[in-house]
């Protein structure tokens, strides 16, 4: 059913337009496949409340049965230039360690405004404000996909 | 959904294949924007997973084709929710039917589960992902088990179980495989160096219950009379057992070997040779006797053990600190101020000079960290000499390097949690900066050190420990030309004597008699000799070096060409 990515992902903006938790706002989805979301965190003293992050959507053919690959944008030419929040599970490229958006801990109950609010309350929920250990390494060495990165979960207090 | 939705009995007409169904339809309420009825909904058909089939010899999962899709009137809209289309969006015909195969208020097309199920059984990213049974696939919000029917074949059920089998047990196999191959290696160098040691007709004697099984045809070639394999099995088993000395001592020899060149097995390398050779009966039935001379050889290497470690201990006393001045002497001078401040605060130790070592620079690195104490690296008298600078000496990186990431991490190495632990400890003794690499102190109980290792270093050092037993050999021949006849071969004639130096010529008729007069005690004492005289070469060679390094002068340009040196005062 290739087709079912087009259908669910047509549903989802529909629905999308409509009301959004707090901090969470639709930036464009004119490509059905690609998506951005912009998302703030509240309440938490490393993130200031005005700073917006971006996140990108990429979707699949096999959505929702495949998970999205959801990255941080980081563009330095915009004003005000887009960042990648500082996260012991965020690299420093905007490659996002998570459970839930690896094939392993996805499912298709989920969906994008889900995924946006897990990864608010990530963000919201955090206090170290370090990057991953050997994110210099990886952003230097990394040729693939997030989706075929075979990450290691084990920080569960994160 | 904190409760779980209302079930309302409606009419249905029976689906063929279900006679009695106890239980009531379930309409569910799924999505928040709830409609009132429409008229002309498709059925929903439960499979209701609490009844049982009990139907002949089929289970749960028997055989079952899609069921048609009656029409009867329904009054909820339901979501897919994989797929987000709403039941008002069906056409019939076309859409696959709905299924509520848990408790909670999911529901969704058939199509729609069976392409996930399909993704969770095989998942398409990695094929490693392969667990002994079939993954259970679960509601992602119940955590039920959602039950399918499908036709069983057991055929397929078998290969597909013995694939997984088959890819779990990769694993123990291959390292079965490298096993096996150590062991043969180990034990093929072990009966090399106990004939290096012990001559040709003393190492056929000692070896010779492991010729036949050297060889020896395996089991399986004798598949086709069992019998015959029964017994070769049964024999195998015995033999073992009986000569388990050999078996499992002959193959040690090879790693005791390196590790006496290391200070890791300091603790075990003294017991081992005791376990082996003191329990072994004596053919004579004599019991050991320490004050027989010559002793005999299992009690000669037994005592080896602790021969190296005294010596060890007085090498160290006499020359360590002799060396290490030498050494450090021949270093550029700004390294000694790091060396020389951490003397002052009173850290004793190995080789602390190299403050950027060479060598960490070097891509054949790799990073172990071993608990224990390893600091005296001078003491060791079987490094060759040119391992003076060697980067087998513990050496702390600086901070920054403790960012190493993940990606470097040795095969033994522990984890990387404990990485920053030790830096911290470290300067704590020292008032320099932390971030100048310097030796740890030698706190007793601070055993947490990073060793650097260079592939070459290692593969010196494990070469070297291997050629041992030759070169202790062959400098036992060359004891045989050196020394007078009469020591080193077996005297028939009884020569009566009571001094302690003739009984070393021998002093009655039984023909082995000395302790030089056998090939094991000539290599014995042949390799004790190559290494103090090894030991001695190597301090004259490092006090030479230094002696020289200070007497070094820097020519100034006698040709053609050239600018002169300005005369400045200094000297020439």
């Amino acid at each position: 059913m290739a087709g079912m990515s087009g259908k669910r992902l047509q549903k989802e903006l529909a629905k999308i337009q409509g009301p959004l938790p707090p901090g969470i706002t639709l930036v464009s989805a004119t490509d059905l496949q690609k998506w951005e979301m912009d998302i703030q965190v509240p309440d938490n003293p490393l993130y200031p409340p005005t700073e917006t992050y971006r996140l990108r959507f990429n979707f699949s053919k096999n959505y929702p049965i495949e998970a999205p690959e959801v990255t941080f944008l980081h563009r330095s030419d915009l004003t005000p230039p887009l960042r990648v929040p500082m996260h012991p599970h965020i690299y420093s490229n905007g490659i996002i360690c998570l459970d839930l958006l690896d094939s392993a801990g996805w499912s298709p109950v989920h969906n994008v405004e889900s995924v946006c609010i897990s990864i608010q309350s990530m963000l919201a929920s955090n206090t170290k404000g370090e990057r991953p250990p050997g994110d210099a390494e990886f952003v230097r060495s990394n040729r693939s996909r997030p989706r075929d990165i075979n990450f290691l979960f084990h920080d569960p207090s994160v | 959904m904190a409760s779980l939705p209302q079930r309302r009995p409606s009419q249905r007409r029976p689906s063929p294949e279900e006679e009695s169904r106890a239980s009531p339809q379930r309409n569910l309420d799924t999505s928040p924007e709830a409609q009132s009825t429409t008229p002309q909904h498709p059925q929903t058909l439960p499979i209701n997973h609490q009844t049982p089939v009990s139907t002949g010899e089929e289970r749960t999962d028997d055989v079952k084709t899609p069921a048609p899709s009656p029409t009867a009137p329904s009054d909820e809209v339901q979501t897919c929710w994989i797929c987000f289309s709403d039941s008002t969006e069906d056409i019939p015909g076309q859409t696959s039917p709905w299924r509520d195969p848990c408790p909670c208020a999911l529901v969704a097309h058939e199509a729609c589960l069976l392409d996930w199920i399909a993704d969770i059984e095989a998942p398409a990213k990695n094929s490693r992902a392969r667990t002994l049974r079939a993954p259970k696939i679960q509601c992602p919000q119940c955590k039920t088990e959602i039950k399918l029917t499908r036709s069983r074949d057991y055929l397929v059920d078998a290969v597909r179980a013995l694939e997984r089998l088959g890819a779990r047990s990769l694993t123990p196999a291959a390292l079965l495989f490298v096993g096996g191959s150590l062991y043969q290696s180990s034990l093929l160098w072990g009966v090399h160096s106990i004939y290096a040691v012990f001559g040709v007709e003393d190492g056929w004697r000692i070896l010779q219950p492991l010729f036949h099984n050297v060889l020896r045809a395996p089991l399986e070639v004798y598949a086709a009379s069992p019998r015959d394999a029964a017994d070769k099995l049964l024999g195998l088993v015995v033999d073992h057992l009986v000569h388990w000395r050999l078996y499992v001592g002959v193959p040690l020899i090879t790693p005791m070997l390196i590790l006496s060149r290391t200070h890791l097995a300091d603790s075990i390398l003294p017991v081992l040779p005791v376990l082996f050779f003191a329990t072994q009966a004596h053919p004579r039935a004599e019991p050991l006797d320490f004050t027989r001379w010559p002793p005999s050889a299992s009690l000669c290497f037994a005592v080896l053990p602790y021969i190296r470690q005294a010596y060890n201990v007085g090498y160290e006393k006499v020359w360590g600190e002799h060396i290490r001045r030498w050494a450090r002497e021949v270093q550029p001078r700004s390294t000694q101020t790091a060396t020389e401040e951490a003397d002052e605060n009173g850290v004793e130790g190995g080789m602390l000079a190299e403050a950027i070592d060479p060598d960490t620079d070097d891509d054949n690195i790799f990073e172990v960290r071993i608990d224990g104490d390893l600091w005296e690296e001078w003491g060791d008298n079987e490094e060759a000499d040119e391992e003076v600078m060697e980067p087998l000496q513990p050496v702390i990186q600086p901070q920054q390097q403790e960012q190493a990431p993940p990606l470097h991490q040795p095969p033994l190495a522990e984890t990387e949690a404990d990485h920053a632990q030790p830096p911290p400890n470290i300067p704590d003794n020292r008032p320099p900066a932390a971030a100048r690499p310097a030796p740890a102190a030698a706190q007793p109980h601070n055993h947490e050190h990073r060793l650097a290792i260079s592939t070459t270093a290692l593969a010196e050092t494990i070469l070297g420990a291997l050629l041992f037993p030759t070169l202790a050999s062959l400098s036992g021949s060359l004891l045989t030309f050196l020394l007078p006849k009469t020591w080193v071969t077996s005297l028939p004639v009884h020569i009566p004597s009571a001094n302690w130096l003739k009984s070393l010529k021998g002093t009655d008729t039984t023909r082995v008699t000395g302790l030089l007069q056998t090939k094991w005690g000539r290599s014995l004492v042949g390799g004790c000799v190559f290494v103090v005289v090894k030991d001695a070469v190597g301090v004259y060679v490092r006090w030479r070096l230094a002696g020289m390094q200070r007497g070094r002068r820097v020519r100034d340009w006698n040709g053609v060409g050239g600018v002169g040196v300005r005369p400045s005062g200094g000297d020439s």
